[in-house]
């Protein structure tokens, strides 16, 4: 809600104009001009122009951010003609810069803080809230809520049960089993939405047991995901089986998918060569011809979709032994490749850059050491698209690929569903997620504008 | 006819509206009563099979922990397969949150958790059976309601650990939320110490996770003053609305399943109809009211019909009939009412006819009585005149006698004359006493001669009146004349005068044979008489004088004692002087 960049990307992978309204690419490529809103202001109330957004490019370029920006890592140069117009020149065309102009736009201030762009101010912080005010010059309208007061609770079951009792006007996130209560809840209205990220379990490739592509396509076969959906979604959810966003407007939903065929996996590891065990070598497990273990963070939903993955691949001989980590732990371990899989979420969408930093074999954020030359091609043909037909093609091999050699049990697409008070009346984007636009909400009538949690 | 109304009125009422009326109360009172019992009674159906279900559900989940228990005993399994069937029951039962085996000193063999468990072995609480035990109703971590049940396993007879399963209560709203009676009535269930722990109403929902006690409730205090063991129901406010409310205990968990539902709507079908039932009620009033109108109107209508009649034939109007359109009784009483108007103008008619007879008869003798004793005389007289012509003495008696009944001829000539054209008066103040001693002079010879003794007493002072002299003189004759023929010689006749006050009075009184009192109210009728003989126009014209002087005539008698006519004239208001001067 603080941070804003020059563009968002929309449900459906295009780019929307934010703090640019308007933007033009030269015929190469090469050059991208974008103009700047003429009344849009930091928080510290200095002007947005060319020359402060140059400098929060070449931040973000300097820092680790841009690991997760692969968009910007082509930038050669920033010019500012005027202070309300910004050309980027590229070493060479770029499909992910639009993408990764997502980033967060910023001014430094006082000691490590950063002045940002968007409709509210962080006022204060502390581990038991985050206060934040209304910007009241923020260039799309002020705010009509003044203030939001940010909780956090231990668990989604403690929030929800929070926001039951009243104490809180605004619930961020509702685990599935507890979706239908807040749904039938009179004071509060439930807005749900396919969240873009996939679950999965995340194979450690590195591991001599998941070389073999064809272990992983095994185990692809081995998961029933629809009986995921029900279990850990109550049914709010879609399969999933690559890291890509079905709503993006180059998926191709065409290709084949993973079936839920435990035959088919018992062959593939058959035919890897994955047998089963005698027993008594592994006296703290069932007897296996292939066991891992998998981490995940400790919460119930993980817990409940781990189990039914557990189950799942215990059914044709793989013992996938669980452990529970703080999240802390959790990512560590991840950092350290001290796993041999994850079961974890990871963002897909909605811009196309998102699979490119997760599974390109160079990306600083490919922990797992997975690396499909193919894939990597696919990639590349993705960042250096230069109009949609080639970037519709790079998406199609990507998928193709990843489902050839898969670097994890992609498992599903949940649904979240974010809870609000009958004070407000949310503006709901098509499909989208009401938290984007709380600048924009309306008190409901005759109830004065006040803090929200 | 107010009585006959009256009592058609009283007839419609006693016969339709009061009994429709009756039925209409009765009617509302069983029809509400009896909705309501048989709302109450299955909101109570609905709270007891609530209760069982809900009874059901904690016990189904007691014997799947039961089940899972006796897979565990005695089975030497590994931990890792008894960690991975516990996996397998939460997994497939959902109604449990976490499940875990403990050993007899109380350490986690395995748990469907991965890590370490949350839940504890119950030490206290209701127990199933012998080695089960439920925990009383606990806030969580998330202040939330949850329950454990743990069962003791045993290992060839003894003690070897427990299994314990914390039960997810959020499953079991799931349960009560479905529980709806109309599109208000919900239910709630209340654990032993009064903790809510599902509430199916939406709005109510958050009470729940607030931890509402509801031990205050009153089918709780209800239901726990009556021992737990049967249905209640009681209606209750709250939030401003009334409720009725019906409660069913779970015995078995010491719970109190709770169904309550607006009151307006619990009885809406029983309002309604209970308002269909006015309106049928008061329709089949008004409906009766109506037709009693129309129908007392069709009834009373003859009624009025023959009482108009009766009205018009008792005012002498005889071709007054009715008419009666009906087919009935009155119908034939018309007919004879119009049959019987016909008889009587005939019966009127031939009366008129005899009395016109009986009148000309009367006439006749009358005539014939006063004119042939006169005519009679002056015969005599000119047949005697002719052979005595020569005697003065006779001539001059022949002169007197002629005179005389030329006079009575001329008087009966008068009279008759008078009935048919009464004679004007004129009136002139006069004395009355003055007037009537003229009267008592002149006609004492005559008194004398048939041996009646006439007298007169006069008010000392003159009284005065507005009178004609010549009528009151034919007065005054005309009622002494009949005194003195009523009465036998040696009788007396006696005129008084006297004044009292504004008036005057004039009494002729005798001592004759008295007027019968069936005839005394006809005297002064035209040809009335109590003579033998005459017209009998002597009171008439007598009366009519007296009227037309404004004055009264009345008449007082008694048999054999004598009669007595009191004439009564206003005193005249003009000067005693001046009528001083006209006497």
């Amino acid at each position: 809600l603080s941070f804003e960049g020059l563009i968002a990307i929309g449900r459906d992978g295009r780019p929307q104009p934010r703090l640019a309204e308007s933007w033009s690419v030269s015929p190469d490529g090469l050059a991208w001009t974008f103009h700047l809103r003429p009344n849009a202001f930091f928080h510290d109330g200095s002007p947005i122009d060319s020359t402060a957004v140059k400098a929060s490019l070449e931040q973000t370029l300097g820092s680790s951010a841009r690991d997760f920006s692969p968009g910007l890592l082509d930038i050669i140069g920033v010019d500012t003609p005027s202070p309300d117009q910004l050309i980027i020149r590229l070493k060479t065309r770029s499909a992910f810069l639009l993408d990764d102009l997502v980033v967060s736009v910023t001014k430094p201030g006082p000691g490590k803080q950063l002045i940002a762009t968007g409709p509210y101010v962080t006022s204060s912080t502390s581990p038991a809230d985050v206060v934040m005010k209304a910007f009241p010059r923020y260039y799309r309208g002020v705010p009509t809520i003044e203030q939001i007061v940010w909780k956090s609770y231990p668990t989604a079951r403690t929030s929800w049960a929070a926001m039951m009792r009243g104490e809180i006007d605004f619930l961020y996130e509702v685990t599935p089993d507890a979706r239908d209560f807040m749904t039938g809840e009179a004071s509060v209205e439930a807005f749900s939405f396919l969240r873009n990220y996939v679950h999965g379990v995340v194979f450690n490739s590195r591991r001599p047991m998941f070389k073999d592509a064809r272990v992983r396509r095994a185990l692809n076969y081995a998961v029933d995901r629809s009986a995921i959906i029900d279990g850990v979604f109550k049914g709010h959810g879609v399969p999933a089986y690559t890291p890509t966003w079905p709503q993006h407007w180059a998926y191709d939903t065409s290709l084949p998918t993973y079936s839920y065929d435990p035959g088919r996996a018992i062959a593939l590891l058959n035919a890897a060569g994955v047998t089963l065990n005698s027993p008594s070598s592994a006296p703290k497990g069932p007897p296996a011809r292939l066991r891992f273990k998998c981490i995940f963070p400790a919460s119930l939903l993980w817990e409940r979709m781990s189990l039914l993955v557990q189950r799942n691949l215990s059914q044709i001989g793989v013992d996938m032994q669980l452990e529970s980590l703080p999240l802390d732990e959790f990512n560590r371990r991840i950092a350290t490749g001290d796993f041999d899989a994850v079961l974890m979420d990871l963002i897909v969408g909605n811009a196309t850059s998102r699979p490119y930093f997760f599974w390109y074999s160079t990306s600083r954020q490919n922990p797992w050491g997975y690396h499909d030359d193919m894939v990597d091609q696919a990639l590349d043909h993705l960042r250096y698209a230069a109009n949609d037909d080639a970037t519709r093609a790079a998406f199609r091999d990507l998928q193709s690929q990843m489902l050839n050699d898969p670097p994890a049990v992609f498992l599903a697409f949940g649904e979240t569903t974010r809870v609000v008070s009958k004070r407000f009346q949310p503006t709901t984007p098509p499909g989208g997620d009401i938290f984007r636009t709380i600048s924009e909400w309306q008190l409901a009538g005759g109830i004065p504008a006040g803090s929200t949690n | 006819l107010k009585h006959i109304t009256s009592r058609i009125v009283l007839l419609v009422a006693a016969a339709a509206i009061l009994p429709l009326l009756a039925y209409g109360a009765v009617s509302i009172y069983s029809l509400r009563r009896g909705t309501q019992t048989s709302v109450i009674s299955g909101n109570i159906n609905v709270a007891k099979r609530a209760a069982q279900e809900i009874g059901l559900y904690i016990n189904t989940n007691v014997k799947i922990l039961q089940t899972l228990a006796s897979d565990l005993e005695d089975t030497n399994l590994q931990p890792w397969q008894q960690d991975r069937i516990l996996k397998n029951y939460v997994l497939q039962f959902p109604e449990f949150r976490e499940i875990t085996l403990y050993d007899a000193t109380g350490a986690q063999v395995a748990s469907s958790r991965v890590g370490a468990s949350k839940v504890q072995i119950p030490q206290k609480g209701t127990p199933f059976g012998t080695d089960v035990t439920m925990s009383p109703i606990a806030v969580d971590d998330d202040l939330l309601p949850t329950s454990v049940v743990g069962i003791r396993l045993l290992n060839a007879g003894q003690a070897s650990g427990w299994l314990v399963g914390q039960i997810n209560l959020e499953e079991m709203w799931h349960m009560v939320d479905l529980i709806r009676i109309g599109q208000q009535g919900f239910a709630l269930v209340v654990a032993s110490e009064g903790q809510l722990i599902a509430h199916g109403d939406p709005n109510e929902k958050a009470r729940v996770a607030r931890g509402d006690n509801l031990k205050d409730n009153p089918l709780v205090q209800l239901i726990h003053r009556q021992g737990d063991k049967e249905p209640v129901s009681t209606e209750f406010p709250e939030g401003g609305r009334q409720f009725l409310g019906v409660a069913a205990p779970l015995s078995i968990l010491g719970w109190t399943v709770i169904v309550q539902q607006p009151r307006a709507e619990a009885f809406q079908v029983a309002d309604q109809l209970q308002q269909q039932l006015i309106v049928v009620v008061v329709f089949a009033l008004l409906f009766t009211i109506a037709v009693g109108y129309v129908w007392g109107r069709s009834f009373v209508r003859p009624i009025f019909e023959l009482i108009r009649g009766t009205a018009a034939v008792g005012e002498g109007h005889l071709d007054e009939r009715v008419t009666i359109e009906s087919k009935d009784e009155f119908k034939q009483l018309g007919d004879s009412f119009n049959s019987m108007a016909d008889k009587l103008v005939e019966l009127t008619d031939d009366v008129r006819k005899k009395e016109r007879q009986a009148m000309f008869g009367r006439m006749a003798a009358g005539l014939v009585h006063d004119l042939s004793h006169p005519v009679q005389n002056i015969g005599n007289s000119c047949k005697l005149i002719v052979r005595v012509f020569d005697d003065p003495e006779y001539r001059q008696t022949f002169t007197r006698t002629i005179d005389r009944e030329i006079d009575t001829l001329k008087r009966v000539l008068d009279d008759l004359r008078n009935v048919a054209r009464p004679a004007a008066v004129e009136r002139f103040p006069l004395d009355i006493n003055r007037s009537v001693a003229d009267i008592v002079e002149s006609m004492r010879g005559f008194a004398e001669e048939s041996g009646i003794a006439l007298d007169a007493k006069f008010s000392p002072e003159p009284v005065i009146i507005e009178g004609d002299v010549f009528a009151l003189g034919r007065v005054y004759r005309n009622l002494i004349t009949n005194a003195i023929q009523a009465t036998e010689s040696g009788g007396r006749v006696t005129v008084t005068t006297l004044r009292d006050r504004d008036k005057v009075e004039v009494r002729i009184t005798d001592t004759g044979s008295g007027i019968p009192p069936e005839r005394l109210a006809a005297i002064f009728d035209d040809f009335v008489t109590t003579k033998k003989r005459g017209l009998g126009l002597g009171l008439a014209i007598t009366r009519r004088i007296v009227e037309q002087l404004e004055g009264t005539i009345a008449v007082t008698s008694e048999v054999g004692k004598g009669t007595t006519f009191t004439m009564c004239f206003p005193m005249a208001l003009r000067p005693v002087a001046v009528a001083a001067a006209a006497g």
